[in-house]
């Protein structure tokens, strides 16, 4: 048995490597597949809490993230393509249209 | 009871509202409904005053309904009745009924028919509710009102400059004495301090200041000042020196509106309202010193103007200056009552003089009495009912003057030896004005070319009723009607060496006046031109019009443009342009740079807001 310390700074360093990729990438669909990185750090503690606890109300949450996980690339994929039809650019800092 | 009074009040204010519905084609109704809301009003007043004629036990019906109710402040919207309200809402709505009937005639072929009744009935209600009320507050607003409605009637023909003038002339000097009248409310407001609520009704100020001053002598002064300030009300309303400039000029309003407001009720409300806080007054009696030099002083000083003036409406606004000086006085010197009682025979008499006045004026059209002559013979009726009025003017038994006056006099002659030698000289001076108009108005040949017409029915009518009140005015017992403890003391048994003074006064005046016109023209000429010095400075009124024009002129006029200055310059350019916009922008422009529009900018930041709640969090759950 693995103990929930080691499942936790997995995905405490996940999140980390997630955040990090959305706040440095210069392309908004690695931007996208770190914040999946980050909702699968979360899923991680969650389904290891779950288990740990016998509770499974964590792993209906993590099946909700996935599923919201899934809507939110889709989304995310689809503003992509229409933004680069537009504008030429997948950089999100040439997206600076709604500042001053 | 309740109820009648409220209707006595609001009665004139319904016609106010309904006059301007009226149509022009019926101006008439308009004018009766005026008349008759007021009559009726008097009517009412009269069965409440009934109990008192019978000389049964003094009710006093206080009815506070409360109005603003807060922690700490309770305001009330109330009347107060009592004998000293009673016998005002007699004078005032006695006097004004029979100006109202009067003005159906006198305004008839006036242009602004119904406009002028309804001033006169919003007077009417402002000034019946100043009586009635309660409390200092509710009197202010009444006061206020009353103010108004004076500007209103003042300036009907606004067409005319001077009339427009006048009008604001009159609002202005009296919003000085109301400035420092509100300051007063509000410094007795903060004596009235009694377990936490304060008040500014009479009846517990009466009850509440006596152990106010006696707390300490520092409150005696500060009482003596707040009296002093509503007294200043006073100098406005009541034109008394320095603020008596404007009533001679409020001759330029319609002549019933001369005689209902700046002669017999209006001006007197400044008396009235001396009376009602008599006994306030009567706890500082350094504010009872100034206003009885104050009262003395007006006295004499507007009679001496009345000399020289030709105008018939101002020699009598003079003479009410002058009047209301001596109720002043009579206040000032320890007695309200007999204030009271020379305001109500001044009314009749004063009413009747303008109201006669009036009659000539409106047949003869001129108002320049040497212009006028030998009136006698033409109008019998209308100079009749002048000499009755000016006999009781001057004090001649058994006019109703000779009582209140001879009341005032003997009160002086006991208290004060220098303001009763005054009074006694403004006798002279009073009988010498008005044996002079007199002489040069009625007596003698006549001017006027065009046949006079002696006033119709609706003219006379009042002026009969004026005559006869002005003649038993002293028989009717008035001053038993408030005779309070309240009021002062007794002015004591009338002195015959008064009397006689006075009598032999006013006798000597008018047989001066008569001997100088009865003067060949030569002698007149010369004694004239030895006194040219003194009738210039009597014209001049004291330079009193130029003293208030050298002030506004070099004071004020300096002192409104530095602060138009300082408005511009420093608050809206230098505090609103340059500070408050400047320096927003400036931080608007430094701001602004925080507005990347680069999502990662803003995910940074959001990122370490996270992380320094979730800091904060886990510190406190931990400790």
């Amino acid at each position: 048995m693995i103990p929930l310390n080691h499942y936790l700074v997995t995905s405490g360093i996940l999140f980390v490597i997630g955040a990090f990729g959305v706040l440095t990438r210069k392309n908004i669909i690695l931007i996208l597949l770190s914040i999946e990185i980050m909702l699968n750090a979360a899923n991680l503690s969650f389904v290891a809490f779950s288990s740990v606890l016998g509770d499974l109300g964590g792993q209906v949450a993590s099946l909700f993230v996935i599923a919201i996980a899934a809507s939110e690339v889709a989304i995310g994929l689809a503003i992509s393509v229409l933004v680069f039809q537009s504008r030429g650019v997948l950089d999100p800092n040439e997206m600076n249209l709604m500042k001053w | 009871m309740i109820s009648k009074t409220w209707l006595i009040l609001f009665l004139p204010l319904v016609s106010f509202f309904l006059l301007p519905l009226i149509p022009e084609e019926k101006r008439k109704l308009g004018g009766w409904l005026a008349c008759g809301s007021m009559i009726f009003s008097f009517l009412l007043t009269l069965e409440l005053a009934l109990p008192l004629f019978h000389g049964e036990i003094l009710h006093m019906y206080h009815i506070p309904t409360e109005w603003i109710v807060l922690p700490g402040l309770k305001l009330e919207f109330g009347f107060l009745i009592d004998p000293l309200s009673i016998l005002m809402l007699l004078v005032v709505t006695g006097v004004g009924s029979a100006i109202f009937y009067y003005s159906l005639e006198y305004m008839e072929q006036d242009e602004g028919y119904r406009r002028y009744f309804a001033g006169l009935s919003l007077f009417a209600f402002s000034m019946i509710g100043i009586v009635l009320s309660s409390n200092l507050l509710e009197l202010f607003i009444f006061w206020e009102l009353v103010g108004l409605s004076s500007y209103l009637l003042i300036g009907h023909w606004y067409q005319k400059p001077a009339a427009a003038d006048a009008g604001k002339k009159a609002f202005l000097t009296n919003r000085i004495g109301d400035f420092g009248f509100l300051i007063g409310i509000l410094l007795l407001w903060t004596f009235s301090s009694s377990e936490g609520a304060r008040t500014l009704n009479f009846l517990r100020l009466n009850a509440i200041l006596p152990g106010f001053v006696q707390a300490s002598p520092a409150h005696q002064t500060w009482l003596t000042i707040a009296m002093l300030l509503i007294f200043s009300g006073v100098l406005g309303k009541s034109a008394q020196f320095p603020l008596h400039v404007w009533l001679p000029d409020a001759m330029e309003g319609p002549t019933p509106v001369s005689a209902l407001i700046h002669a017999a009720t209006m001006v007197a409300a400044g008396v009235y309202l001396l009376a009602r806080t008599f006994p306030l007054f009567s706890l500082s009696p350094v504010s009872l010193g100034i206003i009885a030099y104050i009262g003395g002083f007006t006295a004499l000083f507007a009679a001496t103007q009345a000399i020289v003036q030709k105008d018939i409406k101002r020699i009598l606004a003079y003479s009410t200056l002058s009047q209301l000086g001596y109720m002043v006085m009579a206040v000032g010197l320890g007695s309200a009552r007999v204030g009271m009682y020379h305001l109500t025979t001044h009314a009749f008499f004063k009413a009747l003089l303008f109201l006669s006045a009036g009659s000539i004026i409106h047949s003869t059209e001129e108002q320049n009495i040497t212009e006028m002559g030998g009136l006698i013979k033409k109008m019998p009726l209308t100079s009749f009912a002048f000499l009755i009025g000016a006999f009781a003017l001057i004090g001649f038994w058994p006019a109703s003057g000779f009582f209140s006056k001879d009341e005032i006099l003997s009160l002086a002659f006991s208290q004060n030896r220098i303001l009763f030698w005054i009074s006694a000289s403004t006798v002279f001076i009073t009988a010498l004005y008005m044996g002079r108009t007199i002489s040069v108005a009625f007596l003698g040949s006549s001017k006027i070319r065009k046949k006079l017409h002696e006033p119709s029915q609706k003219m006379l009518f009042p002026l009969v009723a004026l005559s006869l009140l002005s003649i038993m005015g002293g028989f009717l017992g008035i001053p038993k009607l408030i005779r309070g403890g309240t009021l002062g003391h007794e002015a004591g048994v009338a002195n015959s060496f008064v009397i006689f003074l006075t009598t032999s006064l006013g006798i000597l005046g008018v047989l001066t006046a008569f001997g100088f016109y009865k003067l060949r023209e030569k002698k007149r000429k010369r004694i004239q031109e030895t006194f040219a010095w003194l009738n210039e400075l009597l014209i001049r009124k004291y330079y009193m019009d130029d003293l208030y024009d050298f002030i506004l002129r070099y004071f004020q006029q300096p002192l409104a443009q530095f602060l138009s200055w300082f408005e511009k310059r420093i608050i809206v350019e230098g505090a609103v342009n340059q500070a408050a916009a400047g320096w927003t922008a400036q931080a608007g422009h430094y701001l602004r740079k925080l507005q990347t529009g680069r999502i990662q900018t803003y995910l940074s930041v959001f990122c370490a807001g996270v992380i320094i709640i979730v800091y904060f969090l886990t510190t406190r759950t931990l400790h």
